[in-house]
């Protein structure tokens, strides 16, 4: 009996003490922090939910996602890395990659893109904003374009087939008129012209139609802006921006969606976001929202800006690197993707042609009302380009000239000083020849 | 409890730093780090944040004198800070003027004029924005069915209405906490001398001319300078309203230096452009507290 009592005894301490044991004796839980500039609260909950099931399936990796704005991400992120408190994965844009990877944190991704590259079929448009100096520098994991978006009800009363929108330059600046002319609507489309990312996006997706992409020259310290496409295609901006709604100078994304909305305009060159605002805020059938591709002039080319989004790796910790790894190939299965793209339906675009076909993706309520436009805007995404980011070599000056908008400066000197297009663009490309000196 | 600490100061001049050393170390990590690192900084060839740079001299300091989006942002920004402090102090001495009357509801307003100041600036400018949009704004609304206008016009979208629009939004977040100011100086003015001065037959601009403004000038004087450092500096309604924009119009001082450090990504010239700021608002301040309050005095 007595030995039986030291027997448990010894056992219940023994249980006690592997209890308290430090962790190093059990399974090491790998901690990342991940930070992202996916602000409004729907896309926060979308991937909570996405790294919720991650963490499920491997319990020993702990994903913490911290929100910020773009307008804080670059002082943020540089302080952070500062003060050696930089997150583990860090999403962003292309330029911003440009920016963050000078103060050395950004890590090569060659062996992740690689694995995942074995595995899918990765859209190139989305990787090669992001190679250079021989590496990869991020992980692509959705993109953004531009459509043109219509109301089929405006354009059935200007006696227009609502199925048709307009494919030309020529054809939207005709059917501008004639539904202004019909009474239909008091303007024709959406310009914003503030000094701002949507200002650069609207004036990029033109000039990428009038095959104007480029800003540089085959020379890294070459700037080729000041070209006779840049100059037509800033003449046609002018003639759309003399049919936009007054104000435009301080306009961003938001305006030109709640004018197409409110039928104050009869177009709207948007994200695909917008179908979020459509949604909230149209409340009409959706049956009247159309879209087309991003019209382009006679001699041009099927264009859009395209935004490749995706996640930079800042930590060197090969435990970290190696749960990073497996976080990103679980974002990556189809099924998953699709889940996580529909974080914002209609905006984050697929990446690899798998997660284009995932049942995840396509069975979202939303995605499946709009899917008709959705199809457009990932069929579009193939001919999205992104300034700077054009040539096979990305060009690491375009870090200096993105943050000043330029694209919208440009038109802006048209609109408020009078510049022609010619001297415009003139002042343009010697304001970026000034940035990469 | 007071009285003994004050005599163990007294005994112990120690003990006295001791106590004020906390706010002073936070002063130091707060302001004078800052404004060393920046007076550092300008005179290197930082470009980006995190670059260590090369010793310049006074490179980017000249570069400012030359550049005239500089030129251009110096002369916005007296203009900016001149019309807010008039019509700040203005508005905020009528407004305690009236607070400072009988009337039944006044205690209601002296506690709802405040809410513009608690309202935080980014509702604030979002709800301006909104309200001043041309096309979907309620106040182009309200002046298009009064006929005051045939037109909209695009308040902050064009250069000739969005700094004086901005001035007038940025009065109307500032004036409550200077109104209150006023009002509390107001207050402590002995009614006798209004008494003495009516019954002495004095009109009511005479007893404002020879009571109140004289009773009230040092608080004036404060509220003026305090009131002209803050517009000077005041950056968050201008970046939410405008972005500086359209063009440059309403690019002052701190936008050019937010713009050029973290847009253009010339850290060191945006550092000389704030040291250069500092030390104008430090001599304007040392120029006024001794020319103004000596004639307060």
């Amino acid at each position: 009996m007595k030995r039986l009592k030291l027997l448990v005894t010894l056992a219940s301490l023994g249980a006690l003490c592997l209890a308290m044991a430090p962790v190093s004796l059990r399974a090491e839980t790998v901690s990342l922090t991940l930070w992202h500039q996916e602000q409004p609260p729907r896309r926060v909950k979308r991937y909570q939910e996405v790294f919720d099931s991650f963490m499920k399936e491997y319990p020993n990796i702990k994903v913490t996602q911290h929100v910020q704005t773009w307008g804080e991400a670059y002082t943020k992120t540089m302080a952070a890395i500062r003060a050696r408190k930089a997150p583990d994965l860090l999403f962003g844009i292309p330029e911003f990659t440009v920016n963050i990877k000078r103060s050395r944190a950004v890590q090569p991704v060659d062996e992740i893109v690689e694995l995942l590259k074995g595995k899918y079929n990765i859209y190139n448009a989305t990787l090669q904003p992001y190679h250079y100096e021989g590496h990869f520098w991020s992980v692509p994991l959705y993109g953004m374009n531009h459509l043109l978006y219509y109301r089929k009800s405006v354009f059935e009363a200007g006696g227009m087939d609502p199925e048709a929108p307009p494919k030309t330059w020529t054809e939207l600046l005709s059917a501008i008129d004639r539904l202004r002319g019909a009474g239909v609507v008091q303007y024709g489309i959406g310009v914003p012209v503030s000094k701002s990312l949507a200002g650069d996006q609207f004036m990029y997706s033109l000039l990428v139609t009038n095959k104007a992409e480029h800003l540089f020259g085959e020379r890294k310290d070459e700037i080729i802006f000041d070209n006779p496409r840049t100059v037509d295609t800033y003449k046609f901006w002018k003639k759309l921006y003399d049919t936009a709604p007054p104000g435009g100078l301080s306009w961003q994304w938001v305006e030109p969606q709640l004018a197409l909305v409110n039928r104050q305009t009869a177009f709207g060159i948007i994200l695909g976001g917008f179908l979020g605002h459509w949604e909230e805020q149209a409340k009409e059938k959706v049956e009247d929202l159309g879209a087309g591709f991003v019209p382009r002039p006679e001699d041009g080319q099927p264009g859009t800006i395209y935004y490749s989004n995706g996640v930079m790796l800042l930590t060197k910790d090969k435990k970290k690197r190696e749960a990073a790894k497996t976080l990103i190939e679980y974002l990556y299965r189809p099924e998953v993707m699709g889940y996580f793209l529909n974080a914002q339906p209609g905006l984050f675009l697929p990446v690899t042609e798998e997660a284009a076909k995932a049942n995840s993706f396509w069975e979202d309520p939303m995605v499946k009302k709009y899917a008709h436009i959705i199809k457009r805007e990932i069929e579009q995404s193939k001919y999205g380009k992104l300034y700077g980011f054009t040539r096979d070599e990305v060009n690491p000056n375009i870090g200096r000239i993105a943050g000043q908008y330029l694209l919208a400066q440009v038109g802006q000197k048209m609109v408020i000083d009078g510049l022609s297009a010619e001297d415009a663009v003139k002042w343009g490309a010697e304001k970026m020849r000034e940035a990469i000196k | 409890m007071i009285d003994k600490v004050k005599t163990k100061i007294q005994q112990d001049p120690l003990f006295g730093y001791l106590l004020i050393a906390p706010i002073f170390i936070w002063i130091a990590v707060t302001l004078f780090y800052p404004l060393l690192r920046a007076i550092y900084d300008s005179f290197m060839n930082i470009e980006f944040m995190g670059e260590e740079g090369n010793f310049v001299g006074f490179h980017n300091y000249v570069r400012l004198i030359h550049d005239s989006e500089f030129r251009g942002s110096f002369i916005r920004t007296l203009i900016w800070t001149g019309v807010n402090v008039f019509f700040q102090v203005f508005v905020a001495f009528f407004a305690s003027v009236i607070l400072d009357l009988e009337f039944k509801g006044k205690r209601f307003m002296r506690i709802w004029i405040l809410l513009p100041w608690i309202i935080p600036v980014i509702v604030l400018a979002t709800i301006w924005r909104w309200m001043l949009d041309p096309s979907l704004g309620i106040v182009n609304y309200v002046l298009r069915v009064t006929a005051t206008i045939s037109s909209p016009i695009p308040f902050l979208g064009s250069t000739d209405y969005a700094m004086i629009t901005a001035i007038l939004v940025n009065t109307w977040r500032w004036f409550p906490f200077y109104a209150v100011m006023i009002l509390a100086a107001l207050q402590i003015i002995p009614t006798e001398l209004y008494e003495a001065a009516k019954i002495d037959g004095a009109s009511f601009f005479q007893q404002f001319q020879h009571i109140t403004l004289p009773s009230i000038m040092p608080v004036l004087v404060t509220v003026i300078l305090i009131c002209s450092l803050w517009a000077a500096n005041v950056f968050d309604m201008l970046w939410l309203l405008t972005m500086g924009g359209p063009g440059t119009s309403t690019q002052t001082f701190p936008i050019y230096i937010y713009q050029k450090g973290f847009q253009e990504y010339k850290l060191s010239q945006a550092a000389a452009a704030a040291v250069f700021m500092f030390l104008f608002l430090l001599i304007y301040g040392t120029i006024y507290l001794r020319n103004v309050t000596m004639e307060t005095e």
